[in-house]
C-alpha cells in the first residue's frame, strides 16, 4: 500500500496532491504535458523531494518532513520504468536486469540466474545478450520491466511506458503490461496521457492539473458525462472514439 | 586527470554558488597568451613571488626546475582536459543515473558502474589532447622553467635551441614530434570510436 501526501514548489505552479494505491491496484495518473505527472514519480521514487507531506509504502516511512525522514532512492525498494526506459546502453540486456540485483548485494551467480529466469518469463531470453540498442520498442519495455521486476520491488512506477510504441506493439503490450502488474501483486502507478491506456490500464484514474488532482475515480467515474468540466475539455472528443469504438468492437 | 576529473564532474552535474567563477578561473589559461601564462606562474611561484618566496623559506625552489616544466605544463594543459570532461559527463543520459538509483545502487557505485563507462571515451581522448597540448608548450615553459639542457628543456625548447646552430638536428627533433603527435591523433580517433 502506496500512501503519498506531497507538496512541491515548482518554478509555474505548488504541486499538492494525495494519493493512496492499495496492493494489486493500479492508479493512472493523467493529464497534460507539464502537469505534474512525472514530478510525482520523480518524489515517490526519492529523486526529488517533496517540500512538505509524507510518503510510506508497505508500512514503511520513505519521506517525512516532521520526523524529517528521507530515504534514498537505493534503499526505496520501488521498481521505476522511467520514459523511454533508460536502458544502460553500455551492457548486455541481461546485465541490464542483473543490475538492480548485484547492487543490492546478491551474488553474482544467483542475480544472472534470477536475471535470465525474468527474462524467460518476459519472452525475450533469446536477446540476453544483446545490447539494448539493437531490440525493437516492444522488446526494449519488456527488458525495462523486467529489469525493475526482478528486485522485487514494493512498488511500481511506470512514466508513460507505451508512449515510446507503435500502435500494433502498442495494443500487445497493453495487455502483457496489465498482466504483469496483475501478476506482481503490488501497488502500481503509471503516468499517460493517452486516455486509451488509461482506461485500459487503470484500475483508478487521476486527472492532475498544475499540480493537483482535479478528478479521480474508476474509468467509469472519468468517463460519466459532466464529471468534470476539465476531464470533458482535456478528453475533448477522444472520449467518444474511444467510446464508439468500444460499441462497434 | 585525479584533480580534473571530479571537479568536471562536479560542475557538470552540482549547480553550486561561484560555479560560473570556477568555470571562468579554468577557463583563463586557454584565453592567457602563455608567455603571460609562464610570467604569471613565476610571478606565483618564483624566488620573490607571492607564494614562492615562502616556499623558497622552508628550501623548496619551483621555478626553473623539472617540477616547474610540470607545473606550466599543467596550467596551461589542464583546462583543455577538464572542459572536455565536463562535456562528457554532461552527455550522459541523466534519467540513467535515476534508473540506476532505484535500482538499489549507490551514488558511488552509479558513478563508477554508470557514469564513469559511459564518459570513459571522452575522458580518454580529453586526456590525450591534454598530453598533446602539453608536449607542444613552449611560451610558459620557457618563461617559468627556463631551458636548461637535462633539466627543463622540453622537445620544443630543444627543437628552437638546435635550430640556433644545426637545422639537421631540430629537424629530426620535429619529426620524432609529428611521429607522436600522429600517435596520439590515431589513438583519440580510436578511443572516441570505441
Amino acid at each position: 500500500m502506496l500512501v503519498a501526501v506531497m507538496e512541491k514548489h515548482l518554478r509555474d505552479y505548488t504541486l499538492d496532491l494525495e494519493i493512496a494505491v492499495g496492493d494489486g491496484e493500479t492508479l493512472v495518473l493523467i493529464g497534460e504535458n507539464g502537469a505534474g505527472k512525472s514530478t510525482v514519480l520523480n518524489l515517490v521514487a526519492g529523486l526529488l523531494h517533496p517540500d512538505a507531506g509524507s510518503i510510506t509504502l508497505s508500512g514503511r516511512t520513505l519521506f517525512d518532513d516532521g520526523t524529517r525522514t528521507v530515504l534514498p532512492p537505493e534503499d526505496r525498494r520501488i521498481g521505476y520504468v522511467l520514459q523511454n526506459y533508460a536502458l544502460f546502453p553500455h551492457m548486455s540486456v541481461a546485465g541490464n536486469v542483473a543490475f538492480g540485483l548485484l547492487s543490492r548485494g546478491v551474488p553474482k551467480g544467483e542475480a544472472q540466474e534470477r536475471a535470465a529466469g525474468m527474462l524467460g518469463r518476459m519472452g525475450i531470453a533469446a536477446h540476453a545478450d544483446d545490447p539494448p540498442g539493437a531490440l525493437s520498442g516492444g522488446q526494449r519495455q519488456r527488458v525495462a520491466l523486467a529489469r525493475a521486476l526482478v528486485t522485487d520491488p514494493d512498488l511500481l512506477l511506470l512514466d508513460e511506458p507505451l508512449a515510446a510504441l507503435d500502435v500494433r506493439t502498442k495494443n500487445v503490450m497493453r495487455k502483457e503490461l496489465r498482466a504483469c502488474i496483475r501478476e506482481a501483486g503490488i501497488p502500481a502507478v503509471i503516468v499517460t496521457h493517452a486516455l486509451r491506456d488509461a482506461l485500459e490500464l487503470g484500475d483508478r484514474i487521476a486527472v492532475i492539473e498544475e499540480g493537483r488532482i482535479t478528478a479521480s475515480g474508476t474509468p467509469d467515474d472519468i468517463l460519466r458525462p459532466g464529471a468534470n468540466s476539465f476531464v470533458a475539455n482535456f478528453f475533448c472528443s477522444c472520449v467518444h472514439g474511444v467510446r464508439e469504438g468500444e460499441s462497434q468492437g | 586527470m585525479l584533480c580534473g576529473t571530479p571537479i568536471s564532474y562536479i560542475n557538470a552535474r552540482i549547480a553550486y554558488r561561484g560555479r560560473g567563477i570556477i568555470d571562468t578561473l579554468i577557463d583563463i589559461p586557454v584565453i592567457l597568451p602563455p608567455a603571460v601564462a609562464g610570467l604569471a606562474l613565476l610571478m606565483a611561484f618564483g624566488r620573490y613571488g607571492v607564494l614562492g618566496s615562502y616556499l623558497s623559506i622552508c628550501g623548496i625552489e619551483v621555478a626553473y626546475t623539472t617540477l616547474a616544466v610540470v607545473l606550466a605544463q599543467v596550467f596551461v594543459a589542464s583546462p583543455f582536459y577538464i572542459k572536455q570532461a565536463r562535456a562528457s559527463f554532461e552527455a550522459v543520459d541523466r534519467s540513467l543515473e535515476d534508473a540506476a538509483r532505484t535500482l538499489g545502487a549507490s551514488p558511488v557505485r552509479t558513478f563508477a558502474r554508470i557514469t564513469m563507462p559511459l564518459a570513459a571515451g571522452g575522458l580518454v581522448s580529453g586526456a590525450v589532447m591534454t598530453f598533446a597540448r602539453a608536449l607542444s608548450e613552449f611560451g610558459a615553459t620557457i618563461m617559468f622553467a627556463g631551458n636548461i639542457q637535462g633539466r627543463t628543456q622540453t622537445m620544443p625548447l630543444a627543437i628552437y635551441t638546435a635550430m640556433q646552430g644545426d637545422l639537421d638536428a631540430s629537424l629530426a627533433l620535429a619529426v620524432i614530434l609529428v611521429i607522436i603527435s600522429f600517435g596520439v591523433i590515431t589513438g583519440v580517433r580510436y578511443a572516441v570510436r570505441r
